[in-house]
């Protein structure tokens, strides 16, 4: 691979790296394993950098093979660490993915993430940015953990209206989540 | 109908999803999930928006983005080919933190900025084709470096990807998210590495001058050295320089990074072991973090001389159980060094460790010191006695001392001792072939047969009554024969006699001596004895070359032998059905052909008489015949069944035998 096609590679590789966690995560259900199985792929994303034809849309491909990660991976783990374990649901999973890859999610979702209420925001920062458990974030809010857990759900599902009416349902036509 | 069953579909993703907020998912609730994921497409459209949006939230508040940065700690193997691949999916995360920073910029012209340092901030802005890592220079000298306020210059502008052009108008939330320090801390790092295209490319360039001006700061040193040194291969001068300058700005953490990098990346230096730890001392280090370094440093010293300088500073630094355990590796790896012993010696009496002393002491007196060294001998000797005599003080330790004394015994003893004394003024060296074919001289006072040469005499000008002596030791020797050789070099000695003196397990029980008076008979002398409970039974490398050599000798003995005998007794083994069977070892030599001159010099005592021998050999190959030695031993049949040449040598065989069994080279199927 000459230098030029390998920079525009890493280019590719690098900008989908996003897509391709939320995608894995989506099938396995597990952050932690999510991110194990993303390094796997971008191993062989890396691997494979000499079979990839520039005609093609890089990120289906990339889904492709993480698809077979995730597939790899679900053989290793086992039924009881993955939310999904028949193949077809994977697959039809994938389908959907394939169907609409947009890459402009970061942006909708910042947009989305700014017409929170500040105390919603709060919740959203101390959750992902300091890895507060509920408990810890129900203590400092004066509720219980089950009750953060709602709030968030309630957050999660709200955002993902929102992207959606910035986007354009994932398969399909925008509608109540 | 159907409008109710999606209803309750919704109802019961939303449940299952809440449940899986709040908690794993039981088994049921998975499968349920699966359930309704798999056959409902509006259940897993929604889903999949779900999903897509926690993990967009994972990712986007950095834990995922940190957590594929490269954990530098843990060693690294050699750089080449295989370590590349990690390194680029390390450079893509690295890549991919840095692309979703830039996104998470303000935006737009009326945007907030981020404060920034004066000399970045007044670059001008640059086009999201810009967002790449851009390759530093390999070498910027000092005066490079822009001042505040000077204007800029090109190439500059990879300074300026903090103020990437922002799309989209954003609040104060996101200046939150996105703070100065870390896309800062980004920005700088992606710089130094030049990520993207040095490493794509599988460049490593050679650098005399680290650019240190350049160095991010506030980034993690370890990564930054790691990647500095998976692009750049720095001259050892280079990272010298760099070294002094970080001390210099008391940048103690680079200065750790630094070192412990090259240390993986096999460039050590002897300096640097002491330099670390002056660095993790003034960087506020604890003792244990110290001597954790040091050790972990050890993992990269891969031939004994560096082990040796690790070992000799970790007991500059008081680490001296380790600093021992060093030195023992040292003295395991290479017997015949002096320093393990020296060093491992002070490091015990230091600490009053018995056992060191013990192991130290034991190991220099049971070598041989040349002259040069008599010192360490003599220290070993002093040391031992006085820590033989304290054991012995002690009634505790009394068995101790019983078990030291006899193992010194053991040590001071030599196999055998040849000492050549002459009077007279008059050069005379001693030469000695040890079994395995070593040949012990003033030349090569240590040979691997386990001999040393103390040191040449001869005479100088002032005269000494007692007369000259040159001895060879050989602590542990092998069994077999010693031939001793007693050449004069230069004068005359008395009475043209040399006195030989040959001791066997000397110190031992067994002592045994005997002396000759020796006249030098055309210069040269020779004197054999045989040597029986020699003590060497460990080989050394070069021994075992030696030994192969000795082993292939006696085979060849062994069938020398079994000829003779064949020839001396024909029928011996007829009853046996076998009619003088023997077996053939060939022995590959080489024969020189043609005229060779060998010349030896030596110069007169006065410096004014240079003595030139010359031994001119001319030598021819006459006749040369093959034959082949694999013949059918058991056929029985005498015409045919050719057994070798029995003994008969091989003239004899290609005249009398003809064709039985044998080639003729010139190609005539063997009839000579």
């Amino acid at each position: 691979m000459d230098p030029e096609s390998a920079a525009s590679y890493v280019q590719h590789l690098t900008g989908c790296q996003n897509q391709l966690y939320a995608y894995i995560y989506s099938l396995l259900g597990n952050a932690e394993i999510a991110l194990d199985v993303l390094q796997e792929t971008n191993v062989v994303l890396w691997s494979k950098a000499a079979e990839y034809d520039p005609a093609r849309p890089f990120v289906a491909w990339a889904l492709g093979v993480a698809f077979h990660q995730v597939r790899a991976a679900r053989t290793r783990l086992g039924r009881d660490r993955l939310v999904f374990h028949n193949l077809n649901t994977l697959e039809t999973l994938t389908d959907d993915w394939l169907a609409d890859t947009p890459s402009n999610l970061e942006i909708a979702l910042d947009d989305c993430l700014n017409q929170l209420s500040p105390k919603n925001q709060q919740i959203v920062e101390r959750y992902y940015k300091q890895s507060e458990s509920l408990s810890s974030i129900g203590k400092a809010l004066n509720r219980t953990a089950n009750a953060v857990g709602v709030m968030l759900h309630r957050i999660r599902k709200k955002l993902a209206q929102c992207i959606e009416a910035a986007l354009g349902p994932l398969g399909g036509n925008p509608s109540e989540i | 109908m159907t409008v109710e069953s999606k209803d309750d579909h919704r109802d019961e993703l939303d449940e299952l999803l809440l449940a899986k907020t709040l908690g794993p998912l039981s088994d049921s609730q998975r499968i349920r999930l699966e359930e309704l994921v798999g056959e409902d497409t509006e259940a897993r459209r929604r889903y999949l928006a779900y999903a897509r949006v926690e993990a967009q939230l994972r990712w986007r508040y950095s834990k995922v983005g940190v957590e594929l940065m490269p954990s530098p700690p843990e060693p690294r193997p050699p750089r080449p080919a295989a370590r590349r691949l990690r390194w680029v999916v390390a450079a893509a995360a690295c890549v991919a933190v840095l692309v979703l920073a830039w996104m998470w910029l303000p935006k737009g012209p009326g945007a907030a900025r981020i404060p920034l340092p004066p000399e970045i901030a007044e670059t001008p802005e640059v086009g999201p084709a810009d967002v790449k890592a851009p390759e530093i220079p390999p070498a910027v000298p000092d005066t490079e470096s822009p001042a505040p306020g000077t204007p800029k210059r090109e190439g500059d502008d990879k300074e300026s990807l903090v103020t990437a052009p922002a799309r989209g108008g954003k609040d104060a939330a996101q200046d939150a998210l996105a703070t100065p320090d870390r896309l800062q801390r980004l920005n700088r790092e992606a710089e130094w590495d030049d990520l993207a295209e040095g490493i794509a490319a599988g460049q490593t360039e050679a650098v005399d001058k680290i650019p240190i001006d350049k160095l991010p700061a506030d980034a993690d040193p370890n990564v930054v050295w790691d990647h500095y040194f998976a692009r750049f291969a720095p001259t050892e001068r280079a990272v010298r320089d760099a070294v002094r300058q970080l001390m210099l700005q008391e940048q103690f953490a680079h200065v750790i990074g630094l070192i412990h990098t090259s240390l993986r990346d096999h460039q050590a230096q002897p300096w640097m072991y002491e330099v670390l730890t002056l660095a993790m001392e003034a960087d506020g280090r604890t003792p244990e973090e110290i001597e954790r370094a040091v050790m972990s440093a050890a993992d990269f010293a891969d031939n004994p001389a560096d082990m040796m300088h690790l070992g000799a500073y970790m007991a500059r630094l008081g680490l001296n159980v380790r600093a021992m355990q060093m030195f023992r590796q040292v003295a395991q790896a290479e017997p015949l060094w002096v320093e393990p012993y020296m060093h491992g010696l002070k490091v015990a009496r230091n600490t009053g460790d018995v056992d060191g002393i013990r192991w130290a002491t034991i190991g220099i007196l049971s070598q041989a010191w040349t002259n040069d060294h008599a010192d360490v001998w003599e220290l070993g000797l002093f040391v031992a006695n006085d820590t033989l005599s304290r054991l012995r003080a002690d009634q505790k330790t009394e068995a101790e001392a019983k078990e030291f004394e006899a193992a010194l015994d053991e040590a001071v003893e030599r196999d055998c001792v040849v000492r050549v004394s002459w009077t007279g003024d008059a050069d005379i060296d001693l030469l000695v072939e040890e079994p395995p074919g070593t040949v012990c001289s003033v030349q090569t006072p240590r040979t691997s047969g386990g001999g040393v040469m103390l040191g040449d005499g001869f005479s100088r000008d002032t005269a000494d009554t007692r007369g000259y002596e040159e001895v060879y030791v050989c602590p542990k020797g092998f069994d077999g024969t010693y031939r001793v050789l007693v050449r004069r070099v230069w004068g005359n000695v008395t009475a043209g006699k040399v006195n030989v003196e040959v001791i066997k397990h000397y110190r031992g029980r067994k002592a045994e001596r005997f002396a000759r008076s020796v006249p030098l008979k055309k210069d040269e002398a020779w004197l054999v004895f045989d040597l029986e409970g020699g003590r060497r039974r460990e080989a050394l490398e070069e021994h075992q070359l030696a030994n192969a050599a000795n082993v292939q000798m006696a085979v060849s003995r062994q069938v020398l032998s079994q000829q003779l005998a064949a020839a001396e007794d024909p029928a011996a083994s007829a009853p046996f059905g076998r009619p003088g069977a023997v077996g053939y070892q060939p022995v590959v030599i080489t024969l020189p052909e043609g005229a060779n001159l060998a010349a030896t010099a030596v110069v007169s005592a006065d410096r004014r008489y240079v003595r030139i021998t010359t031994v001119p050999l001319f030598s021819g190959i006459a006749e040369v015949n093959t034959f082949s030695s694999a013949t059918d031993a058991s056929s029985g049949d005498e015409d045919s069944g050719s057994v070798g040449t029995g003994g008969r040598g091989f003239s004899q065989i290609f005249q009398n035998q003809g064709t039985q069994g044998n080639v003729n080279p010139d190609g005539d199927g063997g009839n000579p």
